[in-house]
Formats: C-alpha cells, structure tokens, sequence
C-alpha cells in the first residue's frame, strides 16, 4: 500500500488517534476502558493512542512517492 | 500471599514464561491445585503477575540488548528517511506490525479478559488448547519440510525473521494476541505463527522473544501503577520480578539452542496433559 492516497490516508488516521489521545488524556471520553469512571484521566489509553499516531505518520513517509 | 507463594509463583513464572507452556495459565492453575487460599480475583493479582512480567521483559531487553540496539536504531532511520533498507531496519519495522494486533486488542478486550483470570478451569482448557496449536503448528510444518534430510539441512531451507512479509507479520502479531487469554502461551502461539509463516523454528523462537517485549512492557504501563495504590507487599513483588527475570533469562538461554533442531512437540503434549489433569483436579 503506497502512493499519495495512501500516505494521505495514513496522515488522516494520524489526526484521528492524536485527537482520541487528547480527549483520553483530558477525560472527555471512556470508550474502551476498564474503569469507565466519568470524567477519568485515562492516561494509558492516551498513550496508546499517541503511539499510534506517531507510527501511522511513520507509516505515511514510508508509503509516500519518493524522488528517484 | 505470603513470601514463599510471592516467590513461588515469580520463580514458576520466569520458568514457564518463554517456554510455550503459558505462564498464566500456570499461575492461575497451579495456586488453584495446591489449594492456596488467596483471592485470584483480586484486583493487585493482575498487576502483581504483569510485575513479574516485566522482570521477564527486563531479561528479554538484556539478552537481545546488542538487537534491541540495532532495532530502535534502525526504526529512527527508516522513520526519517521514509524507506526501509537495511535488515535490522525491516526487523523493526516488522516487531511495529505485529505488535499492534495484541496492543489493539489488549486494550480492547482488557476487561472481559480480566474476568477470565480467575478461573483455573477456564485456563487449564485453554491449556488444552494450547497443546492443540502448538501440535497443529508442527504438523502442518512436517509437511512443507524435505523428507529424509538432517533436522540442520531441514530447518536452513527456511527463513529468517529479516525475510518475513508485513502480512505474515501481522498474521504472527494476531497469533500473539491470543495470549491473552490464560492457558494460551505467548511464545507458543507467536512461534506457532512464525511456523506457519515458514520461518525456522530458532528464528521463529527469537521473533516470538523480540515482540514479546514491548508488549510486555505496554502491559506494565496499563497495570503497574495499580501496584502503588494498594496495600501490597511492594518489596517482596519486587524480589519476585528480579527471580522471574533471572529464571526468564536462563530459559531463554536454554531456548534459543534447544530450537536450533528442537520442535514444539514436547510442549504441545505437556500442555495438553496438564490441561487435562487440571481439568481433572479442579472439579
């Protein structure tokens, strides 16, 4: 899977986990998680979910077009 | 729990962590059949084997320390270049696809999963379980291997973890997720899925050792911080982890010569009886 749409798409999946890490970390949001508590920090989630947003901006420069 | 089932249970830990035997399941059956009355449901009981965990991943992390050197080196450069070329860069590449299956599906399942742990019945049928894909794995290996050639000649014919493709990667890392249940083993079911993908059995022994380590660490970032809330006894946990991790580090020793020519069939039998016998016990 590389090209522009892809890479693209990749960007877009990055923007999505960076902003679910945030609400994680600011306890908007419980999908998910083992407590549930409302109004919860729950950090390790916001981790997760950080780390997936720096592999899948990884994974959008390695599936992007290079120069020959 | 007193000291010597804190000890017990790290030193039975560390020994059956690497070896496909499922070290969960062990700790939740074996206090089940010596009668230990201590509350497995408890909820500093998860955290306390994720503990021992991380001492296994700390031995992990010391054995492979020159790879795990080459590997967080390699995923940098790749990262920035944005181009996979050298071998110790596929690798890391590799250990990022099949780490996420279990990652995502640890904290998807984490609380369903939890409930499990405290029945030994359930994890002494997953041991049986067990047995059956490790047995499963061999056979359909014995297949594709040549016949009548030396176990050495027989295992070069297969690859290495450098050769692996991302989509058997993720087929492993989706293997890897099955040990979340108590009774699957992690090497086990990872080595069953580097076996499928036609790595070599060492190879696919070192593949299962190198993902099991940042799993087990994002585990102990989601659990060991429930440890310090609680009344437990934090210094004889901690005793515990290191004599997981030395027991894990001589294991691992042990393993990685034992699959040069070694198979997972002593493994699948004793699973399997041991499942059954737990079967047996814990009516």
């Amino acid at each position: 899977m590389t090209g522009w749409p892809a890479a693209g798409l990749l960007v877009v999946l990055a923007i999505v986990f960076a902003i679910l890490a945030a609400l994680y970390a600011a306890g908007s949001i419980q999908f998910l998680t083992t407590s549930g508590a409302a109004h919860a920090h729950h950090y390790t989630h916001a981790i997760a979910c950080a780390v997936l947003a720096v592999l899948s901006l990884v994974a959008a420069n390695i599936a992007r077009p290079k120069a020959a | 729990m007193n000291l010597f089932q804190i000890l017990f249970l790290a030193l039975l830990q560390g020994v059956t962590e690497l070896f496909p035997v499922s070290s969960l399941g062990h700790a939740v059956i074996v206090p089940a059949l010596l009668h230990w009355r201590y509350n497995q449901a408890d909820p500093s009981f998860v955290p306390f084997l994720v503990l021992l965990h991380l001492g296994t991943a700390a031995a992990l992390l010391i054995l492979y320390r020159r790879d795990w050197a080459l590997i967080v080196r390699g995923f940098v450069r790749a990262a920035v270049r944005g181009r996979v070329e050298r071998a110790e860069e596929r690798l890391a590449m590799l250990l990022v696809v099949g780490t996420v299956p279990a990652g995502a599906v640890g904290l998807v399942l984490e609380k369903p999963l939890k409930s499990l742990f405290a029945s030994p019945r359930t994890a002494a049928a997953f041991l049986l379980v067990n047995g059956a894909i490790l047995l499963g794995a061999e056979l359909l290996r014995r297949r594709s291997e040549r016949q009548h050639a030396g176990r050495e000649a027989q295992e070069e014919a297969f690859r290495r973890v450098e050769d692996l493709s991302y989509p058997a990667a993720v087929l492993v890392g989706l293997a890897q997720a099955l040990a979340l249940l108590p009774g699957i083993s992690r090497s086990g079911a990872t080595m069953a899925g580097g076996l499928l993908a036609g790595l070599r059995h060492q190879e696919s022994a070192r593949f299962a050792f190198l993902l099991a380590t940042p799993i087990i660490g994002a585990a102990g970032l989601l659990e060991v911080q429930e440890l310090f809330a609680r009344d437990v006894p934090l210094g004889a946990y901690l005793l515990g982890a290191a004599i997981a991790g030395a027991a894990a580090y001589v294991s691992a020793a042990f393993l990685i010569r034992y699959f040069r020519v070694g198979r997972l069939d002593p493994y699948a039998a004793y699973s399997a009886a041991v499942g059954v016998i737990a079967l047996l016990l814990l009516r």
